[in-house]
Formats: structure tokens, C-alpha cells, sequence
């Protein structure tokens, strides 16, 4: 941890020191940040607010990992904060699987509607 | 080849921006003898569909891009429908020669169900690095599909009337070639493999639509995950 540089934080109240990774982090969540808030200046649509939702938590996280914990205690979970981010992670994963299994789908029925538009047209071409 | 049978055979070519290469491919095919010839227009923004039947072939279209797989498949779905008995795929950028139809056609002739056109894997005649990517992808369709085919590829190939009715490999990219690997071995299908030419052009080297590491990778997960 010796590479960590220490900052003075925003509040002074949180000694941190942040390491590389965690600037890459907060850079990486500042960016899907501004994408997101692009996107719903554009569009006025809620979605984009859902991914700035997460970016944000992220970008917290990131600069502030001690949060976790506050937060862990606070909620009266203790260490089963863990828990609770490891069976959201499952249940991402299963939401990503059945996503995934949807765009096939979709995939399989644009390419059938695809293909019989283009032999009826073919067939109306020999008929002529 | 004999009328009768020259009369059941169709010559199926997926397209996508070949407007400079289709026409010669499709004289190149009907000079070889092949008159009934589908050219299936994969969404393609040029005039491959206008070259296409300028040049004498029948044309399908795709509205919207669907895969090198998904235009094959409208092809033979369509030569199908016209009445077809045997189907021949090949590539519509000139890689393939039109005189080596009647060498894929043999082995359907003589009984076989499927027949694999196989490039010389020669560094005079090919690229390395396709070479290696070749060589890496027949192992993988080896260790799915348990079948040792020298080029698995390569889209020349020709389907007899058994194979056209049971292939189906229900994919859209570049991994078709891959899964009728897998079809012929799921059906037990009767299938050789004869040498064909590949004709490097600098036109298929260079043209923007033209496979790479990515769409490898690519078809890889597509052939192993769905």
C-alpha cells in the first residue's frame, strides 16, 4: 500500500489514501457519467438516469471503498454486505444470460421476416 | 455435365458490397455451364443486386444485413423452392474458380451427400495469418464435432438432395461454415473433401467487409456458446 498518495478529502472528516486503480475507477465511472447525463439531456427518457445511478454509486465507491462499510453498518448488515453484492452479481448475471437468450431470439425472428420478404419478392419477380 | 441433371443443379452466391466482383463471378459460373444461379443481396448499400442480374443470375434481396450464414440459407431456401435437387455455395468476391464446380459436383454424383471445397493452405498462395486462423479453427470444430475436415471454412461447397433437406444450422454469421460441420455429423451425412483453387485478389484482400481477428474471435463464441 505504499504507493497509495494520500489527499485531503472533500470533508476532512475520512482519512483515504487512493491508489491508481482507484483513480482508473473514478475516471472510468466519471466518463459513463457524462455519457449518461448526455443521453438524458437528449433524449429526456429515464433510462439513462438508471446508468448514471450505478456510475455515480461506482464512482463513490471508488473514491470512498471505507463507504461500504459505513454503509454496512449502518444498515445493521455488518459483513453480510458481501453477501448482499455477491447475490446481486448473481442475479446481473442471470438477468445478462436471459437478456442474451431474448436477442437471439429477436435475432432468429428479424432473419425468418427477412427471408420469406425476400422470396415473396422473388417469387413476385417470376411471376412477372 | 449431363442436361437433366445440369437442370437440377443450382449455384447459390451470397453478397454484401461485391458490386465490382459479382458480375464476373456469375459469367465466370454460367461459362462453366451453371445457369440457374441465386445471388442473395445481404443488405448491401451498392449495385450488387443490378451487377447481379445484369450479368444473368436471379437475385434475392435482405432488407436489412443479416449475415453471410442467414444469405446462404435464403439461397438455398429459394433454390429449394425452384425445384433444386443439388446446391453449390461459393463466395461472391472471385475466390473461388467456377471450373471447380464440376470437382465439387463428383462426390454428389457418385452418392456423397456433402461435398467441402479445400484451399491449399500454401504461404506462396495464402496469407499467414489466414493460414494460422485456418489451421486453429479446424482444431476447435475438431474438439466440437469430433469431424477432422482439412478446410472448414471454406464456403464452396456443394449440398446433395439429402443434405438439403436435413442441414440446418439456424445461424446468421460467419460460423455457418462452422456449424454444417456440426450438421453433417449430427445426421451422419455421407461427406468428401476435394482441392480447389483460391484466387487472392487484391480486391478480396483489401475490401472493408472482409474477416478479420475480431469477426474470428467473433465466430468462435457465436460456434462454442449458442
Amino acid at each position: 500500500m505504499r504507493d497509495r498518495v494520500q489527499i485531503a478529502p472533500f470533508t476532512g472528516a475520512i482519512q483515504t489514501m487512493i491508489s491508481f486503480y482507484q483513480i482508473f475507477l473514478a475516471g472510468v465511472a466519471a466518463f459513463f457519467i457524462t455519457a449518461s447525463l448526455k443521453s438524458f439531456f437528449r433524449t429526456r427518457r429515464p433510462a439513462p438516469l438508471l446508468s448514471l445511478l450505478a456510475s455515480l454509486s461506482i464512482f463513490v465507491f471508488a473514491i470512498y471503498p471505507d463507504i461500504a462499510h459505513l454503509v454496512s453498518e449502518t444498515l445493521g448488515m455488518g459483513e453480510n454486505l458481501n453477501t448482499l453484492i455477491f447475490t446481486g452479481f448473481v442475479i446481473m448475471t442471470a438477468a445478462l444470460i436471459y437478456l442474451s437468450g431474448r436477442i437471439d431470439s429477436l435475432e432468429r425472428d428479424l432473419t425468418r421476416s427477412v427471408r420469406g420478404e425476400s422470396i415473396r419478392e422473388f417469387n413476385r419477380s417470376k411471376d412477372k | 455435365m449431363k442436361g437433366d441433371v445440369s437442370s437440377r443443379i443450382f449455384v447459390v452466391i451470397p453478397a454484401f458490397n461485391e458490386a465490382r466482383a459479382i458480375g464476373p463471378v456469375v459469367r465466370s459460373v454460367r461459362e462453366a455451364g451453371f445457369s440457374h444461379i441465386f445471388v442473395v443481396d445481404d443488405g448491401g448499400e451498392d449495385e450488387t443486386l443490378h451487377e447481379a442480374t445484369r450479368a444473368g443470375a436471379y437475385c434475392l434481396r435482405h432488407g436489412v444485413n443479416r449475415g453471410k450464414g442467414a444469405a446462404v440459407e435464403t439461397g438455398i431456401e429459394a433454390a429449394r423452392i425452384s425445384g433444386a435437387e443439388i446446391v453449390v455455395t461459393m463466395d461472391g468476391d472471385g475466390q473461388h474458380s467456377a471450373r471447380d464446380i464440376e470437382k465439387l459436383l463428383a462426390p454428389i454424383m457418385e452418392g456423397k451427400d456433402v461435398c467441402l471445397g479445400v484451399r491449399a493452405f500454401d504461404p506462396k498462395v495464402m496469407p499467414r495469418g489466414k493460414i494460422a486462423a485456418n489451421i486453429i479453427a479446424n482444431a476447435f470444430i475438431y474438439a466440437l464435432y469430433g469431424l477432422s475436415v482439412r478446410d472448414s471454412q471454406s464456403g464452396f461447397r456443394a449440398y446433395g438432395k439429402r443434405a438439403l433437406g436435413l442441414i440446418r444450422p439456424d445461424c446468421d454469421g460467419y460460423e455457418y461454415d462452422s456449424r454444417v460441420i456440426g450438421e453433417i455429423e449430427r445426421h451422419g451425412l455421407a461427406w468428401a473433401e476435394v482441392p480447389i483453387a483460391t484466387l487472392y485478389t487484391a480486391y478480396s484482400n483489401n475490401k472493408k467487409q472482409r474477416q478479420n481477428f475480431l469477426t474470428g474471435v467473433k465466430t468462435a463464441c457465436a460456434i462454442a456458446f449458442k
